[in-house]
């Protein structure tokens, strides 16, 4: 995304000049995004050479206000309005590193698999302990979505750790010994 | 203070490996997750724990003393004065109170019943059933009945918590407030050792093992807090 929809959707409620804008991006998002100053004013620019966004002049402190031209205000609705194609995962650093394995080194795998459950693992339980905290609703949300992704995450390294085993067959460790368990009874 | 070890235990049923050569600390205010698939040797692992098996080879101390070579009445008073257990599915005695069920334990261990009322009603409070306490347990959900699992759990004041999938059967509302109880009673001093196949529950835990095929993989133990900048990295 970028920093150009933030900013016509910004304006949709009435002109802000640089400042103002920079302002309520920071807090809309959570301070999440830093902006600097050249990128804001470097943003406006463009806007208005887009025509986008208009001049209304300098206010008596000498900064510039802009205000949504139509075209600006149909660019933020139809932004708004469209969902976001995410890239589907398969490009992801995660299952290339697994799948390059699997072709190369399949007992690797297993052990690629291990290692970065522990790291998505630490993460989801830091996450965890800062949504117990609580916080801003920006801060919360960003929580949740990053805790969320996390799990997906875990839960496609036990599902491909569990179609490595399978694949394997007798050859993984105790493979044979699980075809044979059964579960036990709870001990109340 | 450490309240849990498990030092190099392995356990065999016949052929079958369920643990192979695990070990594990748990201190006090500590709480630990253990995940691994089905069949991974993780309600095994618990059972050690709380005395109800013993190892093939290796050893298990809780609140420092050794479960090896113990008699069983020795076993039973360790448990009974030191360790609380959460099933996956408790069964509440139908025709006695909520704060009967959650008294129970203590009144077993030879507590009169009304101290053994009061201790109930106090643990019920914390966990926001008092007002649930002269109900049937027929008149609960799911989820409040499962609180008060934890609840009769937590009743005798354990230094060990165990648990082997205490929110399997849960929404994932209510298996959180399970999850938070356990982890305050951990912040109040308990150690605690949970089981669950849910890497949502599991991050409450300050150390997560993960077992696959009987053996200990990696623990993974948090990282430093996330800065808002760290999220659109
Ligand atoms: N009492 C028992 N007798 C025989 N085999 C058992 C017994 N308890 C567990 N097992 C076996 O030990 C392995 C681990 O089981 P368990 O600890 O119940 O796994 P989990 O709780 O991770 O699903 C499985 O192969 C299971 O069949
Ligand atoms: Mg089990």
């Amino acid at each position: 995304m970028s920093v150009r929809s933030a900013f016509l959707v910004l304006l949709g409620p009435g002109p802000r000049h640089g400042y103002q804008l920079k302002a309520e991006f920071d807090d809309a998002t959570g301070e999440s995004w830093p902006l600097n100053y050249g990128q804001v004013y470097t943003t406006l620019q463009r806007l208005e050479k887009a025509g986008a966004v208009a001049s209304l002049g300098e206010d008596e402190d000498g900064r510039i206000r802009y205000e949504l031209t139509d075209h600006g205000r149909e660019e933020a609705e139809e932004w708004m309005a469209s969902p976001v194609q995410q890239p589907l995962a398969s490009r992801d650093e995660i299952a290339m590193k697994v799948l390059l394995a699997v072709r190369t080194d399949p007992g690797r795998a297993v052990a690629v698999i291990d290692v970065q459950r522990q790291a998505t693992m630490s993460t989801l339980q830091t996450v965890t302990r800062m949504r117990a905290e609580g916080g801003d609703l920006p801060w919360m949300l960003h929580l949740d979505r990053t805790a969320m992704l996390a799990e997906a995450e875990l839960r496609w390294l036990d599902r491909a750790e569990e179609r490595l085993d399978a694949e394997a067959g007798a050859d993984s460790p105790k493979a044979d010994a699980r075809l044979r368990s059964t579960p036990i009874e709870e001990t109340t | 203070m450490t309240v849990l070890e498990l030092h190099s235990v392995t356990v065999s049923f016949g052929e079958n490996v369920a643990l192979d050569d695990v070990s594990l600390r748990v201190e006090a205010g500590e709480l630990i997750a253990v995940t691994g698939r089905s069949g991974s040797g993780k309600s095994t692992l618990l059972n050690l724990a709380g005395g109800m098996l013993m190892p093939t080879v290796g050893g298990v101390v809780v609140a420092g003393e050794s479960l090896g070579g113990a008699t069983a009445e020795r076993i039973a008073d360790i448990r009974r004065r030191h360790v609380g257990f959460v099933f996956q599915n408790l069964k509440l005695l139908p025709r006695i109170s909520v704060a009967e069920n959650v008294a129970l334990p203590l009144e077993l261990h030879g507590t009169s019943t009304k101290d053994a009322r009061s201790s109930a009603i106090a643990v019920l409070e914390r966990l926001g059933l008092d007002d649930r306490a002269d109900d049937p347990p027929s008149a609960l959900s799911g989820g409040e009945r499962q609180r008060v699992a934890v609840a009769r759990a937590l009743v005798v004041g354990p230094s060990l918590l165990l648990g082997d999938e205490p929110t399997a059967a849960l929404d994932p509302t209510t298996a959180e407030q399970v999850m938070k109880i356990i982890r305050s009673a951990c912040n109040a001093g308990a150690a605690g050792l949970i089981v669950t196949h849910d890497p949502v529950q599991a991050a409450w835990a300050d150390r997560v093992v993960h077992l696959r095929a009987g053996r200990m993989g990696r623990t993974s133990a948090g990282t430093d807090a996330i800065e808002r900048t760290d999220l659109l990295k």
